[in-house]
């Protein structure tokens, strides 16, 4: 009787957590430029700020770096409602609402009439595009596994979240299920390791003695690079082998990141919680 | 057994290595080429793989096998008693066996750049024309895929890989974009790929590597199969390199590929 006692309650317990998270990324309602909000200013949606980094997501950090680069204005609303592909980051612009990171870019650049990529060749921009593809469509379900799936107590224990613990294993759940679909969720832990490795090293070794990933001047992709390896070098936890190969064996990279941040995140320090110890000021 | 469809749910089948087998040749395990017609095999992975082999002079033979690897693909191979799943792994492998460089006569910057677009290739370019095939446009896929079944079977076979397909591509998002969004994506890659290439002999210079490899199994899922992809009708409007780096591969390294497709190729 106290075995089914405790399965009810855990199925329960499941159940309601699976339901308030997706409750909690609700859609987002169109509203009114002019009137809901200001006309020539990126309303950004976004994640709220990070533990480490001023965001978990890489695309979100992508994004806003991209805005900071080109002086685009924008004010963020920072929540977890999802915008019209289900997404976050979404923006609202002049009356436009529009999801995914890559697709807002290209919409802004020709709006706003800036070209970080006016300088590539287009031999350059189809290896942008590659590297772009590594970044987010690659590495990126690397660290996602390594995060929800095979280190979430870590992920909890060096407070790199602040979601309770039933939060944590549904958010796991849904990683390793989709980890799955895609593919790369059916390697094993040891393979995901040393694919991530792998494709640090490969972004090191293309970055070579650049200054950014074409040149004397970062671009568009460098934005994306940026986002992703933001969340090795700050938001997987220390027991994760690829983080420190990042800061002890790829030197040109971890100097990468920081050239980034310190350019395009002065204010870094205040788009940060520090572990969720404080309210980020910006 | 027909082609069952990869389940996450299913326990995996044991494979076992035949007495005849000999040792140090490569069994490459993959769906009977009476499955498909136009390419040699419907999974890009497959035919990249049998196209590493072919260019190193690999031994190897394949094995008409519906069944699945460990890690639930249609391809794996046999070598030296053991089990090898996963397209990547088995050429880590093998190479390292066969003492092959998969990127032979290139640099740390080319090889990193040859990474970049072999991920490209499998994670982002294969996903419009999976959704293409096996979602919106199956009827006109029909005509390409399991030949050699009844209407019936084949029915059952499509309808399960709409299904399967539809929710792979939730988990990867994909999805998330209109059928629009997805073949520009496509198309993209392809004029990527087309713009990096240039007048080189092959992706990444003089000599072939294991991303050409990757790049013949995926495009030749759109060259060699006539329906109307987009990505088919940008690769032929605009990107004559790549259809001749396509079709030169298949000349040079599978020369009976015609025989094994079914159809007779047009030269394109």
């Amino acid at each position: 009787m106290e075995i089914i006692t405790w399965c009810v309650t855990c199925t329960v317990l499941a159940a309601g957590t699976v339901y308030i998270v997706r409750k909690r990324r609700q859609q987002f309602e169109p509203r009114q430029c002019g009137k809901d909000y200001p006309a020539d200013t990126v309303i950004l949606h976004q994640f709220p700020r990070g533990p480490r980094a001023p965001s978990m997501s890489g695309f979100c950090l992508k994004l806003e770096t991209f805005l900071r680069m080109t002086n685009i204005p924008y004010k963020n609303e920072l929540g977890y409602k999802t915008g019209p592909k289900d997404k976050s980051p979404w923006i609202e612009y002049n009356g436009a609402t529009m999801g995914d990171s890559q697709m807002i870019m290209e919409y802004l650049s020709e709006k706003c009439q800036v070209d970080l990529d006016k300088h590539l060749s287009d031999h350059q921009k189809a290896l942008g595009r590659a590297i772009r593809v590594l970044a987010e469509d690659h590495m990126y379900w690397l660290v996602l596994l390594e995060r929800w799936v095979y280190h979430r107590a870590e992920t909890k224990a060096e407070k790199l979240t602040k979601l309770p613990s039933l939060f944590v294993w549904e958010i796991g759940r849904r990683t390793n299920n989709q980890a799955h679909a895609q593919g790369l969720g059916r390697h094993t832990q040891p393979e995901v390791e040393r694919l991530l490795r792998e494709d640090l090293k490969a972004i090191s070794d293309f970055l070579g003695d650049k200054k950014f990933l074409f040149g004397d001047d970062a671009c568009a992709v460098d934005c994306a690079v940026f986002g992703q390896l933001c969340q090795v070098m700050w938001h997987i936890p220390s027991v994760v082998t690829a983080k420190a190969y990042l800061e002890e064996s790829l030197p040109n990279l971890k100097s990468y990141v920081e050239r980034m941040r310190t350019a395009y995140w002065p204010d870094w320090d205040e788009c940060v919680t520090d572990c969720f110890t404080k309210e980020a000021t910006k | 057994m027909l082609f069952t469809y990869v389940d996450s749910t299913r326990a995996m089948s044991h494979i076992l290595w035949k007495s005849d087998y000999k040792r140090d040749v490569v069994y490459l395990h993959v769906l009977s080429r009476t499955r498909s017609r136009g390419v040699v095999n419907i999974s890009p992975f497959a035919i990249k793989l049998e196209l590493f082999l072919r260019i190193n002079g690999i031994p190897f033979q394949t094995v008409d096998c519906d069944d699945f690897s460990s890690k639930q693909q249609s391809h794996f191979v046999l070598f030296n008693g053991e089990e090898i799943a996963d397209h990547n792994h088995i050429i880590q492998h093998v190479s390292g066996v066969f003492c092959k460089d998969p990127y032979p006569g290139y640099g740390l910057t080319e090889r990193a750049v040859g990474r970049a677009f072999m991920k490209m290739l499998e994670e982002n370019t294969i996903w419009p024309i999976f959704i293409y095939r096996f979602i919106e446009h199956k009827d006109e896929y029909d005509s390409y895929i399991y030949p050699d079944c009844s209407r019936e079977e084949k029915k059952k076979i499509i309808d399960k890989l709409q299904d399967l397909f539809e929710r792979r591509a939730i988990g990867h998002g994909i999805s998330r974009h209109s059928s629009d969004e997805i073949q520009t994506i496509g198309c993209e890659d392809v004029k990527a790929l087309s713009d990096f290439l240039g007048s080189k002999q092959y992706l990444l210079g003089d000599r072939p590597s294991v991303v050409d490899c990757s790049l013949f199994g995926v495009l030749s899922q759109v060259l060699y199969v006539p329906i109307g992809y987009p990505m088919r009708t940008f690769l032929l409007d605009k990107c004559p390199n790549l259809v001749n780096l396509i079709n030169r591969l298949r000349e040079t390294f599978w020369a009976n590929w015609n025989e094994e497709c079914g159809i007779q190729v047009t030269q394109f």
